[in-house]
C-alpha cells in the first residue's frame, strides 16, 4: 500500500532516475530519431481525435454507435500521451507518470475492445451505399409495378363507367320512351305491343346488368386462389362440352402444350378464358372452310404464353383493332355473338396481371395471344 | 327517313313517334345493310331518305365507319341527305368527333324527346 501511496505522491517527481539521454549510450541520431518519431506520433494521435470529433458533430443526428466513436477518441488520445511521455523521458524522467499513462491507455483500449465486440454484429448488418442503392432500386421497381397496377385499375374503372353509361342508358331510355308512348296511346292493340316491347327491353336490360355483374365480380376479387393446373386437363373437358358445336361445324380442335404444360393460375379463370377463346373461334368460322383451331403454349422471359389460332373470318384490325375486347362489340353479323365473352376474358386476364392481344387478317383467321 | 340503330326497340319507338308526324321510316339494324340500300337506290329520288338518324354503337361497322363510307357515297346520290347522330353516349369526344363531319347536322342524346324529333322533321 505504501508503494502505491508513494507512487501517486511522487507522480511528477523525476529525481529517482537519470534523464534518458544519460541512461545508456545514445548517439544523437538514435536519440533524436526516437524523440522526433514519438512526438510526430503524438501529434498525429492528437489530430485524429479532432477529425473524429468533427465527423461526430457533423453527423450528430443519424450516426449509430456513438459510444464506440467516443471510446476511439479517448483511446487514440491516450496512446498519443504515452508517446509524448516516452519522448519527455529524455529530459524529464517521470517514469511514474509514464507508467500511469500506459495503465490508463491499457484500460481504455480494453474498454474499446469490449464495446467494439458488442456493436460488431449490428455494424456488420449496416448496409453499404451500394447495397442500399440495390435495395432502393428494388423498392422503386415494386412501387412502379404497384403504380402501373393502379393506373391499370383506373383505366378499367373509367372503361367500366363508360360501359355503364353506354350499355345502361340505351335500354333504360327505351323503357322510359315506351312508357311515354303507352300513356299517350288510346289504341288497345298498340298499347299491348308497347307492353310486350317493354317486357323485352326489361329482359334485355337484365341481361346487360348480369353481364356487368360478372365484370364487377372479377374486379372485386383481390385474392384469387391459384393452383397448379395442366392446360390439357382444363381444355379437354371443354372440348367435350362444346363437342356438339364442333361436330356441327365439322371443326378440328388441336393443341400442343409440350413446351409448357402447366401454370399456377385460378382454375375458374383459366376455364373461362379457354372456353371463351374456343367458343369465340368456333363462332366466327368462315363458311368457306371447316374451322381449324389450335391452342399452343410456350414460355418467354419467365412468363407463360398461350396462343389460340383459328382459320375463321378474321377481324379487320385497321378498323376494329382497339375494339375487339369491348363489351357488346361484335364484328360480324352473327346472331350468336353478344360481345361479352372476350370482354370478360380480358377482364379476367388483366385482373391476374396478364394481358391479351390479337393478330388477325380478314378471311385468313385470328390469333389470340394471352400472356399470363 | 332512315334509322340505323341495332336496338330494335329503339327503332320501333322512333318509328312510332315519326309516324305521328306522317314521316315514312325505314329501319336498319346494321350499317352495312343501310349502305347497301343507299347504293342500290342512289338514283331513286323517292326511296332515298332526306334524313338519316345514325347510332354510333353498332355491331361490326359502327356509326363512324358508316360516316366514312357515306361521305364518299353521298356525292353520287341524287338527293341531299343530312345525318343526325343518335347515341346514348354523352362523351364529349363523340360529340366533337360528330362535328368534324360536315354531313352531320346534329347530335341527339337518347332518350330522344318528341320535341327534338319534331324540330328535325318539320
Amino acid at each position: 500500500m505504501n508503494e502505491v501511496k508513494e507512487f501517486f505522491q511522487k507522480l511528477f517527481i523525476a529525481d529517482d532516475w537519470p534523464a534518458r539521454w544519460h541512461c545508456g549510450k545514445w548517439t544523437d541520431f538514435h536519440g533524436w530519431l526516437y524523440i522526433l518519431s514519438n512526438l510526430t506520433i503524438w501529434l498525429a494521435y492528437f489530430i485524429i481525435p479532432i477529425a473524429i470529433l468533427y465527423f461526430l458533430k457533423k453527423r450528430q443526428d443519424d450516426l449509430p454507435f456513438k459510444r464506440v466513436f467516443w471510446l476511439f477518441i479517448l483511446f487514440i488520445l491516450a496512446c498519443g500521451t504515452t508517446h509524448l511521455c516516452d519522448a519527455m523521458l529524455f529530459y524529464y524522467p517521470v517514469y511514474r507518470l509514464s507508467a500511469l499513462m500506459l495503465f490508463l491507455t491499457a484500460v481504455i483500449s480494453w474498454a474499446t475492445i469490449a464495446s467494439l465486440i458488442k456493436v460488431l454484429p449490428a455494424a456488420i448488418g449496416i448496409k453499404s451505399p451500394a447495397q442500399l442503392e440495390i435495395i432502393i432500386k428494388e423498392r422503386t421497381n415494386e412501387l412502379e409495378i404497384l403504380s402501373n397496377n393502379l393506373s391499370n385499375q383506373n383505366v378499367q374503372l373509367q372503361n367500366f363507367a363508360d360501359i355503364t353509361t353506354h350499355n345502361l342508358r340505351a335500354p333504360t331510355s327505351n323503357l322510359l320512351a315506351l312508357i311515354d308512348l303507352y300513356k299517350k296511346e288510346n289504341n288497345e292493340e298498340k298499347r299491348a305491343l308497347y307492353i310486350q316491347k317493354f317486357e323485352e327491353a326489361s329482359i334485355h336490360l337484365m341481361g346487360t346488368l348480369n353481364d356487368l355483374y360478372e365484370v364487377v365480380k372479377i374486379n372485386k376479387q383481390n385474392n384469387i386462389k391459384k393452383e397448379l393446373l395442366h392446360f390439357e386437363d382444363i381444355l379437354k373437358p371443354l372440348i367435350t362440352e362444346v363437342s356438339v358445336d364442333i361436330e356441327k361445324r365439322k371443326a378440328k380442335v388441336t393443341y400442343d402444350f409440350s413446351a409448357c404444360s402447366e401454370i399456377e393460375y385460378s382454375k375458374i379463370y383459366l376455364n373461362s378464358i379457354l372456353l371463351n377463346l374456343l367458343t369465340n373461334a368456333l363462332k366466327h368460322n368462315s363458311p368457306e372452310r371447316a374451322p381449324v383451331i389450335h391452342f399452343k403454349t410456350k414460355k418467354h422471359e419467365g412468363r407463360v404464353i398461350l396462343t389460340c389460332e383459328d382459320n375463321g373470318l378474321g377481324i379487320d384490325m385497321k378498323k376494329y383493332g382497339d375494339k375487339v375486347f369491348r363489351l357488346h362489340k361484335t364484328f360480324h353479323r352473327n346472331p350468336d355473338a353478344r360481345g361479352v365473352g372476350l370482354f370478360l376474358t380480358k377482364t379476367q386476364i388483366e385482373a391476374m396481371g396478364g394481358s391479351i392481344s390479337v393478330e388477325s387478317e380478314v378471311n385468313t383467321g385470328s390469333r389470340f395471344i394471352v400472356i399470363f | 327517313m332512315l334509322i340505323i340503330d341495332d336496338n330494335q326497340v329503339t327503332c320501333m319507338i322512333l318509328t312510332e313517334i315519326l309516324e305521328k308526324f306522317q314521316v315514312h321510316v325505314t329501319c336498319f339494324n346494321e350499317a352495312e345493310s343501310a349502305l347497301e340500300y343507299l347504293q342500290k337506290e342512289s338514283g331513286n329520288m323517292d326511296l332515298l331518305p332526306e334524313i338519316i338518324l345514325l347510332d354510333i354503337n353498332l355491331p361490326a361497322m359502327d356509326g363512324w365507319d358508316f360516316l366514312n363510307e357515306f361521305i364518299t357515297l353521298h356525292t353520287q346520290l341524287v338527293k341531299k341527305i343530312t345525318v343526325y347522330m343518335i347515341s346514348s353516349s354523352i362523351s364529349e369526344h363523340d360529340m366533337n368527333k360528330a362535328q368534324e363531319y360536315s354531313v352531320v347536322k346534329g347530335y341527339l342524346v337518347k332518350p330522344i324527346a318528341e320535341e327534338e324529333i319534331r324540330k328535325i322533321v318539320l
